[in-house]
């Protein structure tokens, strides 16, 4: 579905991502693991749209997108959740899903995709007339996410959902995730420092280290890494 | 030792040194008295206040960012406060001086940095440009009219050098060197408060008050404090501009000079210190620089606000971060040029950097 | 720049002579006076709704605002010298629109990613600009400027007169700035709170990665943003020139109160833009009127002292309901 291939992004005169090439196939969860600054989120930021690549192609479902614009690239069904979930806080929740659905013309699939938001979420269905700010940081995430979905996205991309969360949140999130995942298909790339839990409902991963691909495999092959083991799962 | 001495740093600070001392006699040299008039060493004079009072800007908006449209006024208050305590109280002008700055730094803390403390943003400008609307007229009320004399204001004689120095210096020599001494010590002084404790928790403060909470910064602490340094440098500022010019007035300084400083900060630089002094020049000669332009480009005079406005506005889209980035930028290339050429070759890959950055509206505006 | 300076000193030379009666004395001098407040508090409240759109639509206080409104009234003027009334008006809303659209793509898309006091600069380089230009092309003196008389196909309002009540009036063309006001507050409020495009243009001006990532084209928000600005501070530039004259400078005064009234009834909101308009208008009149003084502008300084205390208790003024985030 999704194929990245020496990708290279450059911050001024740092290069963050120095030839990282990676394959979504469809229906699954891929996780991208790898320290602080390893290049995950500029990966991801290059995907969407929102940073241009200084080298190498981004091709989804066929096509080329590496030079198209954010506000593009949502409409032909990648969605990102932002690191740092940037809701919009000063509008209601109600608010920030429409705006989900900006790209859309559809009403009745509008309403069905609220629905099924406030299935898997349905504290965001009891908060929707309140204001985003009020929300606590699970429930911010998960608005986050929720935004995302109403896009009806074929390919989500999910940057660092765990951040600055209580580890019962967090599960509590990535079960959904998971949910999503195998009730409607949909395709997932995870960008995630807790590699624990990533590799616990992904299917694939690669590990990334300043700004390129040091191991990829399966999630049980990277879970039985030794190296893997005593990097980033710590035992 | 000699090595440390000459490297290109020190040389400069050495020159620059040398430059502000002999500048008041350099009017009087055969090759420099074709291009400078006597009347520079009055520039200068004013160049070191407009030093002053760019830095106390800049402590409070570019490294605090807290935004003010009210700095006119802290200046002011400074300037009538040493006005007042020479005209009425007989205080010695260089401790009058002192005094303004003090009690400016305390009553700009307290007065505008506590209330200021929950506002931010364009409620604060608007906030703070009341003082400017209103101080005008709070020194023309009954209570205080009979100290601050507001029809004509408060005058005193042009300061003379003291018999020490007398016949080296004339008044306009020896207001030059106090001013511009003070002036020189007070920007070593900022400099060293932006890089202590104090000027990174502005720093922090301003990028982010939730993450400077967490950092374990007391906000509402040092928001007040930032208000009293910069209130402290107005007054130092206004105490001396009312030295050189030996007189103020309730409309000596008003709306316009306020926004004519936060300009100042903006085009010199923000956060800098390098930018201060930019801004310092920029406001001593703005003036002087679109009079001179009108005399070259013909019907320039009647053009003059649009050749103003769209000077502001080139120089903010060509130089984001100011004069003094553009000059860092330039040096930054220089050096890499220079380098490059010593290594035979440019430099190897940067190290990858943190995945955040680049993300400069990731907080929104 | 010195032009808003004199204009800001010709607001303060209000002098008042001697001390009327106290309210309960004369209650038809304090109902004139308080509707006299809200004549000039409309004023202030119609261009404060240009300040409050372009606040919420892009996060930046335009400086320019008054100028730009000027400028466009006296394209409004030139027009009306070549045709009828509406069409001179319709048409200046579109050149308005127009202009503020390409002022946004040409000089403030460029600081964009600039911390937000460049483009605060940048709008004080338009203040002078139209300063400047309207000088040149216009020249420094007032030009005679309405009342109007509005044709309405069935009837017609002559804007020019007082509406008295008893002893108390007030003129008729306050009466329509007014009105004005509150139509164009009704209209941005149905477009903020009703229309996709105005939630759109309110993400946008909050977090501009957000509103790339769900599809909005921040770009076109933007230009949308100033349009619509400029072409209601064309509105109100049309009626502010037929109270107090078209000239350069004499929107930049009014300006700073709509810059206060807005920030008084809190800047994302267009109810506080007229309310707090009306405030300042009323509570100026009042304190000229009423509190002794004998230096004149005693009524600036209540006015100012009022938003300041305001802000102590409301932060975003009276009906602002937003986290402040960055500058």
């Amino acid at each position: 579905m999704l194929n990245v291939s020496d990708l290279h992004v450059a911050y001024g005169p740092v290069l963050a991502v120095r030839g990282i090439s990676l394959t979504v196939p469809k229906g699954q969860i891929v996780a991208l693991l790898g320290a602080n600054g390893a290049g995950k989120s500029s990966t991801l930021r290059t995907i969407s749209g929102l940073q241009r690549p200084t080298h190498g192609t981004i091709e989804f479902e066929g096509r080329r997108i590496d030079n198209i614009p954010a506000e593009r690239i949502v409409q032909m069904g990648i969605s990102q959740v932002p690191e740092g979930r940037q809701i919009f806080t000063d509008l209601t929740v109600m608010e920030n899903l429409r705006l989900g659905a900006y790209t859309r013309r559809d009403g009745a699939g509008i309403k069905r995709d609220l629905d099924r938001t406030f299935t898997y979420f349905p504290v965001l269905g009891e908060r929707r007339g309140q204001t985003a700010a009020l929300l606590s940081g699970g429930e911010q995430q998960m608005l986050a996410i929720g935004r995302a979905l109403m896009a009806k996205p074929s390919l989500l991309l999910l940057d660092e959902p765990s951040l600055g969360l209580a580890p019962m949140l967090v599960r509590e999130i990535f079960r959904i995730v998971k949910a999503i995942n195998e009730e409607e298909g949909l395709t997932i790339l995870l960008v995630e420092q807790n590699a624990n839990l990533a590799l616990e409902i992904a299917n694939e991963a690669y590990v990334l280290e300043t700004g390129q691909v040091v191991l990829e495999g399966s999630a049980e092959e990277l879970r039985g890494n030794e190296a893997v083991r005593r990097s980033y799962l710590g035992y | 030792m000699a090595a440390a001495l000459l490297r290109p740093r020190t040389l400069g600070f050495a020159l620059l040194a040398v430059v502000l001392v002999i500048f008041p006699y350099l009017h009087g040299w055969p090759v420099f008295s074709a291009f400078i008039s006597e009347f520079r060493t009055f520039n200068a004079t004013m160049l070191a206040v407009w030093l002053l009072v760019v830095l106390s800007m800049n402590l409070l908006t570019g490294y605090s960012g807290q935004i003010s449209l009210g700095h006119a006024a802290v200046v002011l208050v400074g300037a009538y406060t040493a006005g007042v305590l020479v005209d009425q109280l007989g205080v010695p002008l260089p401790l009058a001086i002192l005094l303004a700055g003090v009690f400016t730094g305390i009553a700009g803390g307290v007065i505008i940095g506590l209330p200021a403390v929950r506002l931010a943003g364009p409620y604060l400008a608007i906030a703070t440009f009341s003082l400017v609307i209103t101080l005008p007229q709070i020194l023309k009320m009954g209570g205080i009219r009979n100290w601050t004399n507001p029809s004509r204001g408060i005058s005193i004689d042009a300061v003379q050098p003291p018999g020490l120095v007398d016949g080296f210096l004339d008044e306009r020599q020896w207001l030059y060197y106090i001013t511009m001494a003070t002036a020189v010590f007070m920007t070593i002084l900022a400099w060293n408060l932006v890089r202590s404790r104090i000027g990174r928790a502005f720093v922090a403060l301003r990028d982010s008050e939730i993450a400077a909470e967490q950092m374990g910064i007391n906000v509402p602490l040092y928001k007040a404090l930032a208000f009293g340094i910069s209130s402290f440098y107005a007054g130092i500022a206004g105490g001396l501009y009312f030295m050189v010019l030996a007189f103020v007035h309730p409309e000596s300084l008003g709306f316009l000079d306020s926004i004519l400083f936060l300009v100042a900060i903006v085009v010199g630089g923000l956060a800098t210190i390098l930018g201060s002094i930019f801004g310092a020049f920029f406001l001593t000669f703005q003036g002087e620089l679109i009079d001179e332009l009108a005399t070259i480009i013909p019907e320039a005079e009647k053009l003059r606000g649009v050749i103003y406005g769209s000077l502001l506005i080139v120089v903010m889209i060509l130089f984001p971060r100011g004069m003094a980035g553009f000059v860092q930028d330039l040096v930054r290339t220089l050096g890499r040029i220079t380098a490059a050429r010593r290594h035979g070759g440019l430099s190897s890959n940067p190290p990858a950097q943190d995945d955040t950055n680049g993300e400069s509206d990731a907080q929104g505006r | 720049m010195e032009a808003i300076g004199l204009a800001v000193a010709g607001y303060l030379d209000v002098v008042v002579l001697s001390t009327p009666p106290p309210p309960w004395e004369d209650p038809s001098l304090f109902a004139q006076q308080v509707l006299s407040g809200i004549a000039s508090g409309s004023l202030f409240a119609i261009l404060a709704l240009a300040v409050v759109l372009i606040y919420r639509s892009t996060d930046v206080l335009n400086f320019g605002q008054g100028e730009m409104a000027m400028f466009t009234t006296f394209i409004a003027w030139s027009f009306m010298t070549q045709m009828p009334l509406w069409p001179a008006f319709f048409l200046t809303l579109l050149v308005a629109a127009a202009m503020g659209a390409a002022l946004e793509r040409l000089v403030l898309r460029p600081v964009e990613e600039a911390p937000v006091l460049n483009a605060v600069i940048v709008t004080l380089g338009l203040y002078t600009i139209f300063t400047g230009l309207a000088l040149r092309v216009w020249g420094p003196l007032p030009k005679g400027f309405g009342p109007f008389t509005l044709d309405f196909l069935f009837f017609e309002i002559d804007l020019a007169g007082p509406v008295c009540a008893g002893e108390v009036c007030i003129g008729k063309l306050s009466v329509a700035t007014f009105v004005a006001a509150v139509i164009i507050m009704a209209l941005l409020f149905v477009l903020f709170q009703r229309t996709m495009l105005g939630l759109a243009m309110r993400a946008t001006a909050q977090n501009r990665t957000a509103s790339r990532l769900v599809g909005i084209p921040v770009g076109r928000m933007l230009s949308v943003g100033w349009g619509l600005s400029a072409a209601v501070g064309a509105v109100a530039g049309v009626f502010v020139a037929q109270n107090v004259g078209l000239s350069t400078g004499s929107l930049a005064a009014i300006l700073i109160f709509a810059f206060a009234a807005a920030v008084l009834g809190g800047l994302d909101s267009p109810v506080g833009a007229i309310v707090g308009g009306l405030t300042i208008g009323v509570v100026r009149n009042l304190a000229g009127t009423y509190v002794p003084s004998e230096v004149g502008s005693v009524d600036l300084v209540v006015a100012f002292l009022l938003i300041v205390l305001v802000l102590m208790v409301r932060p975003t003024g009276i009906f602002g309901r937003r986290a402040l985030r960055r500058v």
